[in-house]
């Protein structure tokens, strides 16, 4: 845990909080949600960030996370509900970094082994961050608890577990090239 | 043409001190929360309209009405169907709809706007740049609020960067916008990947850029001298303080 406040001594690490932050606020415009009922459920393909980046970056992809998701609100959404979207992201990221850092110990080849652990990864983070989000907007009473958990938690899950393990598949090796993968402290 | 809200104006409420500007949209945010029942919610949703005629925001709750709309018809409509009250109203099989529930999915669908309301005039009053000055005066670490501040001007990038790679992908053949479920999720992983590595590349030379400019974790910057708290200030946020404090019997009185 000390890890999550030791990123904020370092410029290389606040460097990628910020850079996690706006990529993940910055896809949520361009790249359209696929609406599956218009105006309630929809996959957003910004969900796949924060586990992604999580299992690369660490705790600095968890801030950034949970600060792309604020920025995002920005847009016209602030309400005392960014709040809890700040820590719910916080731990969508942080939960996914940590069941990496547990069960991958070898190198990275992204075999069956390793793409059931991301999808494992990505489940229990989404059901961690829907249940953050969701216990905030019932404690504000501003939508049913079951819907708002149900539509976070699928969209999340989906997205993170299909589209997260096809784009780590594709950039984990050229990202580690570059030395900023975090290997702890 | 800027994302965010904001449009410099000259009104008194633009022209606030970053600190008042937060703690009255803390205070805000309190107001609209425990403003639970229709009169209150409508007291507190006319004021906020009447903020915004004073600052002349009206663009930015244009500019989100459709937003708003339908916020407020799915926050109806949810709760209609979700809301478990003593007798029910009407059964149709599938759904019961108790007694109690139009009123109550109407209080709540006013309660979401009006802190939506209360985001969209902070938003329309306040540059980014002093949000962050606003955070380090309210005691931030600068390296959080410098964090913060580069996150919202990198933003502006990479959504143009994003729209960019649509549009390249689109000429390609490559439409997210068409074919079945899985087709389209699958087909925004090449539009990612582009945009992903772009970010890469920002991050490898940011950290000298910073470093060369003597950026550190560690450095403290004085911005007090840049803001002054004037009598203004403190009318301004006396008035929201008492506007939030007759909000709260309301609030106490429904709940004990």
């Amino acid at each position: 845990m000390k890890d999550v406040f030791t990123v904020w001594s370092k410029t290389r690490q606040i460097v990628l909080i910020s850079i996690t932050a706006a990529i993940y606020a910055g896809t949520l415009i361009p790249f359209k949600p696929i609406q599956i009922i218009p105006g309630l459920t929809e996959l957003r393909p910004a969900s796949a960030i924060p586990v992604l980046f999580g299992i690369m970056f660490g705790p600095a992809a968890a801030w950034g996370s949970a600060i792309g998701n604020l920025i995002a609100d920005f847009f016209g959404m602030l309400s005392p509900a960014s709040a809890f979207g700040f820590i719910g992201n916080f731990l969508f990221s942080y939960t996914a970094y940590l069941i990496w850092k547990t069960f991958v110990k070898g190198e990275f080849t992204m075999g069956l082994k390793q793409v059931a652990i991301y999808v494992f990864a990505s489940v229990v983070s989404s059901f961690v961050c829907a249940l953050t989000v969701a216990c905030g907007v019932e404690l504000l009473s501003l939508a049913p608890f079951k819907i708002i958990f149900l539509v976070i938690f699928i969209n999340n899950s989906v997205m993170s577990s299909v589209i997260g393990t096809i784009l780590m598949a594709l950039l984990y090796k050229r990202i580690e090239k570059t030395g900023l993968i975090y290997k702890g402290e | 043409m800027s994302l965010f809200l904001y449009q410099r104006q000259k009104t008194l409420m633009h022209g606030l001190d970053p600190r008042v500007k937060l703690l009255s949209l803390v205070l805000l945010f309190i107001s609209a929360t425990v403003s639970s029942a229709i009169g209150s919610g409508a007291v507190v949703c006319s004021s906020l309209f009447m903020l915004f005629f004073l600052s002349r925001s009206f663009y930015a709750l244009k500019k989100m009405a459709g937003l708003l709309a339908m916020i407020a018809f799915m926050t109806v409509i949810l709760w209609l169907l979700f809301y478990k009250g003593k007798t029910p109203l009407m059964d149709l099989k599938f759904i019961v709809l108790y007694e109690g529930a139009p009123e109550h999915a109407v209080r709540m669908a006013l309660k979401f706007l009006n802190m939506l309301l209360c985001g969209i005039l902070f938003l329309s009053i306040t540059p980014l740049e002093e949000f962050s000055d606003g955070l380090i005066l309210m005691g931030v670490p600068y390296r959080v609020a410098f964090a913060v501040s580069l996150s919202f001007r990198l933003v502006q990038v990479f959504v143009s960067t994003g729209f960019m790679i649509v549009e390249a992908q689109k000429i390609r053949g490559n439409d997210v916008e068409k074919g079945g479920l899985f087709s389209r999720m699958k087909a925004y992983a090449p539009l990612l990947i582009p945009l992903i590595l772009n970010g890469i590349k920002k991050a490898e030379t940011l950290v000298p850029a910073l470093e060369s400019k003597g950026f550190a974790p560690d450095n403290k910057i004085d911005i007090k001298g840049k803001y002054r708290i004037k009598p203004t200030d403190i009318k301004a946020l006396v008035l929201v303080a008492l506007f939030t404090a007759a909000a709260l019997p309301g609030f106490f009185y429904e709940f004990l």
